[in-house]
């Protein structure tokens, strides 16, 4: 009789400390999923840090981690190539969210085709949205704790409208005919129009590959948009240009020694950088490509 | 007999383990109801907010959930909400509460939080907050923010009793 009641009690305490577990597509997603879980939530990413969402191929390993999730969660927009996230979760029974639901996407032309630009996270208001969506769902899943993640998400929330504050501030340093932003592919759109970069190209990414590395329509690159790139550079007078940690820099140190420009220093584009990293949260990640874009364009390049 | 005596043993371990357990919840459940020791105060109360400057709707407030909406400014009086607003509020607008519910004799407490657009880091926000009784102020205060971050702060002050009410001109 002792030995069956310590077996119910032992079942009962792994019962309350059992964690949900969210499984997320990218590193962004992941952190905001974190900052709204708290300890009720083991937070697991597909994607490893520096990894390209737009090429990744989900291997075995992934398929079970999604078949362990409670709970799925997707950028959406096609940030994910091919649907890999959304594949890996058909036929599971999954629940996936789409965390850019209720973001208002920007529409860029590319080779005359229409294309959502899916990198809205790069406007904190829409990482608002995101972490929105992940306290809505997250409250879905454990009704129980529903204040608790209403109330990490409003202070994260507030977390990002003063990272808002202080990029336009540090913004503002940069004479507004210098904020020229060249990159090695079009993720900036949404930061672009929020701070007012590239005027003389709507307030959109300047990059020599669209808005996405793999080979969907309007992505890759072209011989015609490295020209025009590379024309840009030299007409508008940028100061720098950026290499990304997740794309091969190859090709934008190519364009910067053809265009007469240095290279500013590398930004977190796709993915957020390793842990132990500055870059490792979704507002470090933030916080270190508004250092490296104003000090290299405000001209005082980090030695 | 030894086995009785046992099973009885644990009966009463497990029978006295459910009433503390039971006696707790009930506890926690009245410690987390509201004070209402004070009583509410009379009084032709009123309170004047003065927008200095321009308030949007947060785009960083939390939406979801039953209740929640981008608030351009929230007013709570002791815990409870007298004011939320979601429209665009241009600068110079007076908002006025009258009756201010929840109004106690003794120590009360003023919340407020509103949305300055974002675009305006740089130049200070600020709001001031008057409470009225009858058209004597007996409580004035301005919250400030940096340009664009939330103006948001807490005013605590005393107010008197009925007696206290009475001797006042």
């Amino acid at each position: 009789m002792l030995l069956g009641l310590m077996l119910l009690c032992a079942d009962a305490v792994a019962e309350t400390s059992r964690k949900f577990v969210a499984v997320c597509s990218t590193t962004q997603i992941a952190d905001f999923a974190r900052q709204v879980g708290g300890d009720r939530w083991e937070v697991k990413s597909i994607l490893a840090p520096g990894a390209d969402p737009h090429t990744y191929m989900p291997t075995p390993g992934d398929e079970r981690m999604v078949m362990g999730a409670d709970l799925c969660l997707q950028n959406g927009l096609h940030l994910e190539g091919n649907n890999w996230m959304a594949r890996l979760v058909e036929g599971t029974g999954k629940p996936l969210v789409v965390c850019t639901e209720g973001v208002p996407p920007l529409q860029v032309d590319y080779a005359g085709e229409k294309i959502l630009d899916p990198h809205a996270w790069f406007s904190p208001m829409n990482a608002a949205i995101y972490v929105n969506n992940i306290v809505r769902a997250f409250s879905e899943v454990d009704r129980e704790a529903v204040a608790n993640y209403q109330a990490r998400g409003r202070l994260y929330l507030q977390q990002l409208r003063a990272l808002d504050g202080w990029i336009r501030e540090q913004v503002s340093q940069i004479p507004p005919s210098s904020r020229i932003l060249v990159t090695s592919h079009d993720a900036f759109n949404y930061f672009c129009r929020e701070y007012g970069f590239n005027p003389e190209q709507g307030y959109l990414s300047l990059a020599p590959v669209g808005w996405s590395t793999g080979s969907e329509v309007g992505a890759g690159m072209t011989p015609r948009r490295r020209a025009e790139v590379i024309n840009s550079v030299r007409s508008f007078g940028a100061r720098a240009i950026f290499v990304e940690t997740s794309v091969n820099p190859k090709l934008i140190r190519e364009i910067a020694r053809e265009a007469g420009v240095g290279v500013g220093g590398e930004l977190y584009s796709d993915s957020m950088g390793k842990a132990g990293s500055a870059g490792e949260t979704y507002i470090g990640m933030m916080r270190e490509n508004v250092i490296t874009i104003v000090t290299a364009l405000k001209g005082e390049k980090e030695q | 007999m030894r086995i009785i005596f046992a099973l009885a043993i644990w009966a009463i371990v497990l029978s006295g383990l459910f009433l503390y357990m039971e006696a707790r919840s009930n506890r926690s459940s009245t410690d987390s109801a509201p004070a209402t020791g004070k009583l509410e105060t009379a009084g032709p109360y009123a309170l004047e907010i003065t927008i200095l400057t321009t308030l949007q709707p947060d785009p960083f407030a939390l939406t979801t959930g039953s209740g929640n909406q981008a608030e351009s400014i929230h007013v709570r009086v002791n815990g409870r909400s007298v004011l939320s607003r979601t429209e665009r509020i241009e600068a110079g607008t007076a908002l006025r509460i009258e009756p201010v519910p929840g109004l106690l004799s003794g120590v009360n407490e003023i919340y407020l939080g509103a949305s300055p657009p974002l675009d305006e880091h740089g130049r200070p926000a600020a709001i001031r907050l008057r409470l009225f009784n009858g058209l004597v102020p007996v409580v004035d205060e301005t919250l400030w923010s940096d340009g664009g971050s939330k103006i948001s702060g807490t005013i605590s002050f005393s107010l008197p009793g009925i007696e206290g009410l009475r001797d006042m001109p």
